[in-house]
């Protein structure tokens, strides 16, 4: 099991390496620089701007400059907010959007287990239905919809609840942005979940443990455990998605985080910040497929020992 | 004794297929035919009417006749004496400190509201005229947006972008990640290895990624759209080909074909792209209204289709911004993006079977 | 009541319907304490379907009607819950299949161990032990280590073990056996058979065996039912049914192969040569750790003569049929290999094309060889088109019909779908794809081991016919000596990777020399009843 978890933190390694090289380059290779869209700056002082940032050096000694505060874990200086580091933006940003994410991500997979799992185990045939029908809205409906959908019918009706702002992270602030992250993941989960678990159950070791008489909660509980590894496979990939989504999110709900600094860090080239926001969320993704491929080993014993079925 | 399923298998008997085809097949038509039939051009401002609501029923109404004729008045510095309104003709009476001139009267011609006025009377020596202006009777399905262009045929075309987009990306993508996927699961070995190693790197890093970086590098350009949605989406597809060449790979006929002595392209061609066939297709169900819902995505966050033309995700950021008072900016878009993609989805799952059938 | 009187299990009129489909047709039999029923038939007759019905494991779109009586008990009118008592308890079950009865995530002794505690009230501890001692009864080496063994970690007459060792944990009245050893090599089925007869004697249970060999129930069972499409259509004590069967299906049955080649050729110049060959793969290490090599083929030399058959014997795992393609040139092998005096070793896949025409291969699954994409005219003329790329398309569906016909299949099937043909059938499109290319050498890689009995002897019968007219020459790799015996002129028999004795058919057969030869013909031998 060791052997497993550190071959796949190695293969991750070089992975965030060539995704902070890929950025820092590809960014590079934009027109223009960050301080063009401001108010026409004196070409002296833009040059004094440049040569401060060291954006006046050859790139690759940038690359390496850069590659070396990061070991220090110093992300940079902003270029288009000059009076702080990306660091002390980043410091205030990211704990939003985390919060927000991972109570979505929680949302999500305990309110889709648990629907897709009824769904399964409904003994009707509308039950399933349903869940595939809620589960197709659910994914269709995008995050900009949902968002002003929700605002307008919880925000604007009910008076309890506010229609935007982050408030220190007060829990009725927070109640709005999170459901409308959750809502599609919500929807795929339980889709997964029920296809898994009724798969599961039609398989033959189930079938021998109805030939044992054994009773239905221990049928289900090895059901479960064999249906879960599709939707442990999917979180990897839904913290991508609740990822992009937040962008969308934090700009209709008004809420300070990381998604704001991107957009406009991008469109305003400022490198450092992007830059940073680009390794937080790479690194972020990664740790994250690193834990689900962990769980997943932990599932299934036959991944851990089959490299080969890779 | 098992029987393997057939390529691909599409039963439109059921319910559920039927609809959605219908559906799709709906919406394609309208938004291709619908924009040259519906009487207004979808750049067309009309500034008399703006947010307005939707209705089957012909503007202007009274309200809005009203505020048309006061405006014009002002601007021609009359004032309206007497206003009769009968069978889609206003009879006015003008009257002025000067004589009234005639040109001065095509401010009703050049507005939505009203066609060109005709002189019935005149008195006074031209301080009072009596005019006939027949009124210009227009409908807006849907209603207009905040800058009085109709809702109706800028949905449509919006439709066109959207539904294009999503069908020559998802192409893109098909094309790249069936050729990357087969070749790196025939070749196998060390080459495969790499080949998937790149895939899962260029994983890692969420689509909105690709878009704002790319957004920098070359600004905001309609074919950008397809670069990103291109380089992001033939990812999956490039998985789900090379894991069925992998086993297809095992399969006895492949092992027969090399006996005959078939070579490895012939083998890919003939053997191993038609037995995957019902996966990519699964797949490929999927893919497009995933392709649609990125599009709007960007389009959304401003860095997609720029001005005039317009996608159902421009539409839709406009209908967010206006929720208030003028719910129907979003209805409408958000109604026609909904329905192609559930429609596509569902035919996905019937294609599919139960999901994940296809990459067992 | 004399216990021993009052019979165990009474059938009475079973029958089984999917909606208008009459799957089990009115199956009746008595089973006493203590009595070992045999139901024989083939894939399809309703045999699998007639327990699990009489247990009501079926589908929700079964509908069972009839009579199933367990001591006092009519079982198809007890609730679940009643049912569910029984089962496990009393009535047990066993699967052909052991990878798929036992559950992949979870290791065996807990679920050996579930059984106890959930069925016979045991605690944790005790059912453990007890779970050890279950595994050591079904003959499990080092029990106490295979505990903690997942399924995928043992092979697959450990599991089978395994699943035994499940369904006697509670002591049953009723032992089911559902074609146990079919999925097992010949000498680990032996085995197993052995193990059952053993518990039976030990346990004093009652066995229903389900079986399409009965040949191989002969010697375990009692009494014996032959079911032919969801009828009985002949029982009695097994000895009788074997000595004087009435009906004609089983007579077909029992029919057993011929006992040697009817031509014998004299010697001819040699096709084939091939010297110290030798076949490894190396399992990827995963990282950190170092590959591991695998010797598939070890250091074998063989030579054909034209127009005979080559017989390569083994059991799976065996390396035979990796053999077969390595004498193809299909997988990298190190050795020397020479086609009608040419040497192939240093040839390249394009240097080798034109020879291909020449060596051909027909596979063992049916349903694995044929593309499902493509239809059998096209499927038949794959090799026109690599070979004679010339011919025009409607040239090539001539061809086409004219290949079907030569294997006794109607031309009119080559615009249909390898789906929609039996298995017999697509074997013979199989040997259509190879024989139109008018090869020399063949080599069939066990070509009816996936088919039943009644088809098998009518290809087999193909095969012989094709090579008198064309003069072909064959490599036959079976694991069944009986129907080796009958095909070949020379044997090869092959163990791990080697080959440890060869010779001419008959003295093979009659006077083996290496003691793993002798125990795959008694095997054999068993099966036929001899």
């Amino acid at each position: 099991m060791l052997r497993f978890f550190l071959s796949r933190v190695l293969t991750a390694v070089p992975a965030l390496f060539i995704i902070i090289a890929l950025a820092f380059f590809l960014m590079r290779l934009a027109p223009g620089g960050p301080f063009d869209s401001e108010r026409a700056l004196d070409p002296e002082i833009a040059k004094n701007l440049r040569r401060i940032y060291k954006l006046d050096r050859p790139l690759l000694e940038q690359f390496w400059l850069y590659l070396q505060s990061l070991a220090h874990g110093d992300l940079g200086p902003s270029l288009h907010w000059r009076d702080f580091s990306v660091n002390e933006l980043f410091a205030k940003a990211l704990p939003v959007s985390a919060t927000l994410g991972a109570k979505a991500m929680l949302i999500a997979i305990l309110a889709g287990t648990a629907l897709g799992a009824a769904g399964a185990m409904s003994k009707s045939a509308i039950g399933p239905r349903l869940v595939d029908g809620a589960a197709i809205f659910g994914i269709v409906l995008p995050v900009f919809v949902v968002a002003p959908l929700l605002q307008l019918a919880f925000g604007l009706s009910l008076p309890a609840l506010p229609v935007g702002g982050w408030n220190g992270g007060a829990w009725q602030n927070q109640v709005l942005p999170v459901i409308t992250l959750a809502l599609p993941q919500i929807a795929i989960v339980a889709r997964l979940m029920q296809a898994a678990l009724r798969d599961a159950l039609a398989m033959p070791h189930i079938r021998t443990l109805r030939a044992f008489g054994m009773p239905g909660h221990h049928i289900y509980i090895h059901a479960l455990r064999a249906a879960f590894a599709p939707v442990v496979s999917y979180l990897g990939l839904a913290a991508a998605n609740v990822l992009t989504g937040s962008v969308v999110v934090e700009t209709i709900f008004g809420i300070p985080g990381m998604g704001r600094y991107f957009v406009d860090g991008a469109l305003g080239r400022d490198y450092t910040l992007v830059m940073g926001t680009v390794i937080v969320v790479a690194a972020a993704v990664l740790l994250f497929n690193l834990i689900v491929d962990l769980i997943l080993a932990w599932l299934d014993p036959r991944v851990r020992y089959d490299a080969r079925r890779r | 004794m098992s029987e393997r399923a057939p390529a691909v298998h599409l039963s439109p008997r059921n319910l559920p297929t039927r609809a959605s085809l219908a559906i799709l097949g709906l919406i394609g038509l309208l938004c291709l035919i619908g924009p040259l039939v519906s009487g207004h051009p979808y750049h067309q401002v009309y500034r008399d009417y703006v947010l307005v609501r939707p209705s089957p029923f012909a503007h202007p109404d009274a309200r809005e006749t009203h505020a048309a004729l006061e405006g014009i008045a002002r601007r021609m510095r009359v004032g309206v004496e007497s206003f009769r309104a009968e069978s889609g003709i206003l009879h006015l009476t003008l009257s002025a400190d000067r004589p009234i001139d005639s040109r001065a009267l095509r401010a009703f011609e050049r507005s939505d509201v009203f066609g060109p006025a005709r002189i019935v009377e005149t008195n006074g020596e031209g301080r009072r005229l009596s005019i006939d202006v027949p009124l210009k009777r227009t409908v807006f399905l849907f209603g207009t947006d905040a800058n009085g262009r109709d809702l109706f045929t800028r949905t449509l075309i919006a439709g066109r972008i959207s539904l294009a987009v999503g069908l020559l990306a998802s192409f893109v993508a098909l094309t790249i990640g069936v050729a990357y996927g087969a070749v790196a699961g025939y070749a196998g070995g060390r080459i495969d290895a790499l080949m998937m190693r790149i895939v899962e790197i260029v994983y890692a890093l969420p689509f909105i990624f690709f878009v704002i970086v790319l957004v920098m590098v070359f600004g905001r350009h309609f074919v950008l759209i397809f670069v990103t949605i291109g380089a992001v989406e033939w990812l999956d597809m490039a998985r789900i080909v090379r894991g069925q060449t992998l086993s297809i790979k095992q399969r006895d006929f492949v092992a027969a074909a090399e006996a005959l002595g078939a070579s490895a392209p012939a083998i890919l061609w003939r053997h191993v792209i038609p037995n995957a066939s019902g996966p990519i297709a699964a797949y490929l169900a999927v893919l497009v209204p995933r392709v649609i819902l990125l599009e709007s995505f960007v389009s959304f966050l401003g860095l997609g289709v720029q001005e005039p033309l317009t996608s159902w995700g421009v539409l839709v950021a406009d209908g967010a911004r206006n929720i208030q008072g003028s719910v129907h900016l979003l209805i409408f878009p958000a109604l026609f993006l909904g329905a192609t993609l559930g429609a596509l989805q569902s035919l996905g799952n019937a294609w599919q079977g139960s999901p994940g059938a296809g990459s067992r | 009541m004399d216990a021993a009187a009052q019979p165990l299990l009474r059938v009475r009129d079973l029958r089984v319907n999917y909606g208008p489909a009459s799957v089990v047709k009115g199956v009746s039999f008595t089973l006493r304490h203590g009595e070992t029923a045999a139901i024989v038939g083939e894939s399809g007759s309703g045999k699998t379907q007639t327990v699990l019905a009489a247990l009501k494991l079926l589908p929700r779109q079964a509908v069972t009607t009839g009579s199933v009586i367990f001591e006092d008990t009519e079982l198809l009118a007890l609730s679940r819950r009643r049912l569910d008592a029984l089962l496990g308890r009393r009535i047990a079950m066993i699967f052909q299949e052991p990878m798929s009865a036992l559950d992949p995530l979870f290791t065996v002794g807990a679920q050996i161990a579930a059984i106890l505690r959930l069925k016979s009230g045991f605690s944790r501890r005790a059912a453990t032990s007890r779970a050890k001692e279950l595994l050591d009864l079904a003959g499990i080496a080092e029990p106490g280590r295979r505990i903690h063994a997942y399924p995928h970690e043992l092979s697959g007459g450990q599991r089978q073990r395994v699943a035994i060792a499940m369904a006697i944990a509670c002591n049953p009245d009723l032992l089911i056996a559902d074609e146990p050893t079919t999925a097992l090599d010949v000498t680990v089925a032996a085995r197993i058979l052995e193990l059952l007869a053993k518990l039976k004697q030990s346990f004093g249970m009652a066995m229903i065996f389900i079986s399409h060999d009965l040949g191989l129930v002969r010697r375990i069972a009692d009494s014996v039912h032959v079911m032919r499409e969801g009828e009985i259509v002949e029982a009695g004590s097994a000895a009788e049914v074997a000595a004087n069967p009435r009906h004609d299906y089983t007579r077909m049955l029992l029919a057993a192969m011929p006992r040697a080649r009817a031509h014998i050729r004299t010697d001819t110049s040699v096709l084939l040569r091939a010297q110290n060959i030798g076949v490894r793969f190396s399992l990827r290490g995963k990282f950190l750790s170092a590959a591991r090599e695998i010797k598939a083929v070890d250091n074998v030399s063989l030579w054909l003569s034209q127009g005979r058959t080559l017989g390569i014997v083994g059991e799976s795992g065996s390396g035979k049929s990796t053999l077969a393609r390595a004498l193809l040139k299909l997988v990298p092998a190190s050795g020397m290999i020479s086609f009608d005096g040419r040497d192939l070793t240093r040839l390249d896949r394009s240097a080798m094309r034109p020879l291909r025409r020449s060596m051909q291969l027909v596979f063992q699954d049916p349903y694995g060889s044929l593309s499902p994409a493509m239809r059998v005219g096209d499927i038949v003329t794959e090799g026109l088109r690599v070979h004679e790329p010339a011919i025009s398309r409607k040239e090539r569906h001539a061809r086409a019909a004219l290949a079907l016909e030569e294997v006794f299949l109607d031309p009119g099937l080559r615009h249909r779908f390898p789906q929609e043909l039996s298995g017999g059938q697509r074997q013979r499109v199989a040997i259509a794809r190879a024989m139109i290319l008018k090869p020399r050498l063949v080599v069939l890689d066990e070509p009816t081991s996936a088919l039943d009995r009644a088809v098998q002897t009518g290809i087999l019968a193909l095969l012989e016919q094709l090579q008198e007219a064309h003069g072909l020459t064959y490599v036959f790799i079976s694991h069944d000596l009986a129907v080796i015996r009958a095909m070949t002129d020379e044997i090869a028999v092959m163990k791990d990777g080697r080959i440890i004795e060869q010779g001419v058919a008959q003295e093979i057969v009659e006077r083996p020399r290496e003691p793993y030869t002798s125990a795959l013909i008694a095997a054999a031998l068993q099966t036929e009843g001899k």
